[in-house]
C-alpha cells in the first residue's frame, strides 16, 4: 500500500515525496529471491480544482538479486545501488523523494492541486500494451504471421459491457488539496 | 502488387557461376553458430516451467510461445513481456507469469497461472507468409478450449494476393496419446501469376481440399506433423492485369487443362528455438517437409522443402540473420503447384515469381544474410524503428530442368515498430541480375523482424 504523498517545491519545481510499504507480494518476492527481476512502476499526477491534469510523470525501478554475489541491485534508468539484505532493498525500493513533476511559475497561485500517485508491483516487467492486446491477436507458424482483431471484444468495450484489461494498480493514494504557496521550500518526504 | 518507381540508371551484375552458392554455406556455418550462441548466454537455467491449469498441451503450448524448454539458460530480458506474449496468443482470459527459485543456485522455476479463454469470438486480420504473399482474413469465428485446453475452431474467409478461400481449421491437442489430432477443410481459389515479358497476368485457379493429420510434439523444440489430404483444383481463364487491349499470351500455358483430383500425404518436422523477444539477435529454426500426391490416374508427383533460419548476436544491439532454402517438385507436379521463385522468401529486389516463368520452377536454392540494428532509440531493446541492410541470393531450376544463372539481390530496409501490432517491414530492393521486368528495384512489405 502507499502510505505517504506529499507534495514539496525544490528549485522551483513541484515535487512529490511517496512512500510504500509491504508491496512485495509473494509472487514479486519469489521471482526476485529467483534471480530474475521484479519491477515496479510509479504514476503521479496533478491535477488542478475543476478536474484538469496539469502533469504526470512515470518511473520505474527493478529489484534484481545476485544470487552469487548475495547482494539486491535497485535500478532507475542508468542509476544503480546496491543492497545486502531483501528488507533493506524493500524499504528502498518503495521510497521516493523529490520526484519532479511540474515548473511551479506553469502552476496558478490560489488555485487547489492534488497529487494523485498509483503504484504497479509485477514480477519480471509491467507490459505496457495489456489495454489494447486484449483484442489483439498474434498467431506465428514457420514463416506464416497473422494479426487478429477481436472485433465482438473491441464492440462490447465501447458499449461499456467489458470492464477486462482495466489497469492493474496494486495501490493508490491522492494527496490532501494544496495551494502553491503553502508549499514548504523542502520537500515533505517521509 | 508493391508499386516501385524508375530510375534512370540501373544496376547490373553478373555474379560468378558459384555465385549463389557460396552464400549458402557461409549461412551454414553462421547458422550453426547462432545455435551455440542460443545454448552459451546466461548464467539462470531454467530447471521446468509449472502451468496451471495443468495440462501438457498447455505446457507445450507455452513453452513454445516463450521460446523456453527445461536446461535452457535464461535472461530477464527474455522474459520482460512474457505474460504479455501469452495473453497475445487469445487463448486466455488472463495470465500471470512468476518465478522461484528451483533446486539448485541459478536455477529457475517458472510458473503460468492462466485462465482459459472459453469465448466466441468474431475476428478480422492480416496474415502474411512469403509464398501465400498478404492475406485478409477478412471475418471469421474462433472457437477455443471448448474441448480440452488450448483446442480451437476457425472458420475463416481469406482474401490475399495469391488465394482467396473458406477455411475451417480446428485443433484437438492430444487427442490420441501424445498426438494432437488436426482438420483442414478449404475451398477457394489459387491465383497463379505469370509474367510473360513484363506483362503481367493471372490465372485464376478453383482449388479446394480435405485434411485430416496428426502432430506429435516432443517437450522441446521439435514438432513433427503428417497429414493426408484429398485436393481438387480446376484452372480457369488466363487475364491481363493491365488496361491493355492485345490478346491474352494464352501460350505462355499448357492448353486446356482439366480439372484434377488428387490424394496427397504430407510429413513435416519442425525445429523452433526463435527466441520471441530480439528476434533479430536469438534463436534458430528448421523445417523438412515432404509431400506426396497421387493423381486418380495413378501417375504420382512429390515436392520437398528444406528451409533454415538463425539470427545471431553482433556486438550489444545488431543482430545478423541469415537463412538458406530450397525447394523440389517433380517433374509430373501441375504448374500451379510447383515453387516460384524471386521475391520476398527467395530473392528481393524482383517482382514475386518473376523469375521462376510462366509454368514454376522445378525447384531452387536460395540463402540471405540481414544486418539489422536500432535506430530509433539507437541503443534500446525496444527500438520503435530498426534499419536493416541485407544480400540475397538463388539460383533455380526452371520448368525444363535447367538449371539458370544465379540471381543476386541486395537492399536496405526499415522495420517499425507499431503499438500493440508488430513490426512491420519494408525492404527496397535492387536487382543485381537481369530481371525481365525492367523494375530497377522492388518495395516488399511484411509482417515481423528478422526471418
Amino acid at each position: 500500500m502507499l502510505t505517504h504523498l506529499v507534495p514539496g517545491r525544490s528549485d522551483g519545481w513541484l515535487v512529490a515525496g511517496v512512500q510504500g510499504a509491504n508491496l512485495l507480494d509473494l509472487r514479486t518476492r519469489s521471482t526476485i529471491e529467483s534471480g530474475l527481476p521484479g519491477t515496479l512502476v510509479l504514476l503521479l499526477a496533478v491535477e488542478e480544482e475543476g478536474g484538469r491534469i496539469v502533469a504526470v510523470r512515470e518511473t520505474q525501478r527493478t529489484l534484481e538479486l545476485d544470487l552469487w554475489e548475495g547482494t539486491l541491485q535497485l535500478r532507475e534508468g542508468d542509476r544503480v545501488v546496491t543492497y545486502f539484505g531483501l528488507a533493506a532493498a524493500d524499504s528502498a525500493w518503495s521510497s521516493f523523494q523529490d520526484l519532479r513533476l511540474v515548473q511551479l511559475r506553469e502552476l496558478r497561485p490560489g488555485v487547489r492541486y492534488r497529487l494523485h500517485a498509483e503504484l504497479m508491483v509485477r514480477p519480471l516487467g509491467v507490459e505496457d500494451r495489456r489495454r489494447v492486446s486484449r483484442w489483439v491477436s498474434r498467431r506465428e507458424e514457420g514463416q506464416r504471421r497473422e494479426l487478429s482483431l477481436d472485433l465482438g471484444g473491441l464492440l462490447q468495450h465501447f458499449v461499456g459491457r467489458a470492464a477486462r484489461g482495466d489497469q492493474e494498480v496494486n495501490a493508490r493514494l491522492s494527496s490532501e488539496p494544496f495551494r502553491v504557496e503553502d508549499l514548504l521550500e523542502e520537500s515533505s518526504a517521509p | 502488387m508493391m508499386p516501385s518507381l524508375s530510375l534512370n540508371h540501373r544496376l547490373r551484375f553478373r555474379p560468378p557461376p558459384w555465385g549463389g552458392v557460396w552464400p549458402i554455406w557461409l549461412s551454414c556455418l553462421l547458422i550453426l553458430l547462432a545455435g551455440a550462441r542460443v545454448e552459451a548466454a546466461g548464467d539462470l537455467r531454467l530447471e521446468r516451467i509449472e502451468v496451471e491449469p495443468s495440462s501438457p498441451a498447455l505446457l507445450a503450448a507455452v513453452q513454445q510461445r516463450l521460446g523456453l524448454w527445461p536446461g535452457d539458460s535464461i535472461e530477464a530480458d527474455d522474459l520482460a513481456h512474457a505474460r504479455e506474449r501469452l495473453e497475445e496468443t487469445g487463448w486466455f482470459d488472463g495470465v500471470e507469469v512468476y518465478a522461484q527459485p528451483g533446486s539448485r543456485l541459478g536455477a529457475v522455476i517458472l510458473f503460468v497461472e492462466a485462465t482459459l479463454d472459453r469465448g466466441v469470438h468474431f475476428e478480422s486480420g492480416v496474415g502474411y507468409e512469403p509464398f501465400d504473399g498478404w492475406y485478409s482474413n477478412l471475418a471469421g469465428l474462433r472457437v477455443q478450449n471448448r474441448l480440452g485446453s488450448l483446442s480451437e475452431l476457425r472458420l475463416l474467409y481469406r482474401v490475399g494476393l495469391r488465394r482467396q478461400d473458406f477455411m475451417l481449421d480446428l485443433v484437438l491437442p492430444r487427442r490420441i496419446g501424445p498426438l494432437d489430432l488436426l482438420l483442414r477443410a478449404r475451398s477457394g481459389a489459387i491465383d497463379w501469376n505469370v509474367f510473360s515479358g513484363d506483362v503481367f497476368l493471372q490465372q485464376i485457379v478453383d482449388s479446394g481440399e480435405a485434411s485430416v493429420g496428426l502432430r506429435w510434439r516432443s517437450g522441446g523444440p521439435w514438432s513433427v506433423t503428417a497429414w493426408a489430404r484429398q485436393a481438387s483444383a480446376d484452372p480457369q481463364s488466363l487475364e491481363r492485369q493491365d488496361d491493355s487491349a492485345d490478346p491474352v499470351p494464352w501460350s505462355v500455358l499448357p492448353g486446356d487443362t482439366p480439372r484434377i483430383e488428387w490424394n496427397e500425404w504430407e510429413i513435416g518436422a519442425v525445429y523452433d528455438r526463435r527466441v520471441a523477444e530480439r528476434s533479430y539477435r536469438h534463436g534458430i529454426y528448421g523445417a523438412l517437409r515432404a509431400r506426396v500426391g497421387r493423381f486418380e490416374d495413378g501417375k504420382t508427383f512429390g515436392r520437398y522443402e528444406v528451409q533454415l533460419l538463425g539470427n545471431l548476436p553482433i556486438a550489444e544491439t545488431t543482430g545478423l540473420s541469415l537463412q538458406m532454402g530450397g525447394r523440389w517438385a517433380d517433374r509430373a507436379t501441375p504448374y500451379f503447384l510447383r515453387p516460384i521463385f524471386g521475391g520476398l522468401g527467395t530473392v528481393r529486389g524482383y517482382r514475386d515469381a518473376s523469375l521462376s516463368g510462366p509454368l514454376g520452377a522445378r525447384g531452387y536454392v536460395n540463402a540471405s544474410a540481414e544486418l539489422t540494428t536500432p535506430l530509433l532509440p539507437r541503443d534500446g531493446s525496444e527500438a520503435r524503428v530498426l534499419g536493416a541492410i541485407f544480400v540475397d541470393g538463388g539460383s533455380f531450376v526452371d520448368a525444363e530442368g535447367q538449371w539458370r544463372d544465379p540471381v543476386l539481390g541486395v537492399g536496405w530496409g526499415l522495420r517499425i515498430r507499431v503499438p500493440w501490432i508488430d513490426h512491420l517491414s519494408f525492404d527496397v530492393g535492387i536487382p543485381l541480375s537481369p530481371t525481365g521486368t525492367s523494375d530497377p528495384f522492388w518495395i516488399h512489405a511484411r509482417l515481423g523482424v528478422g526471418f
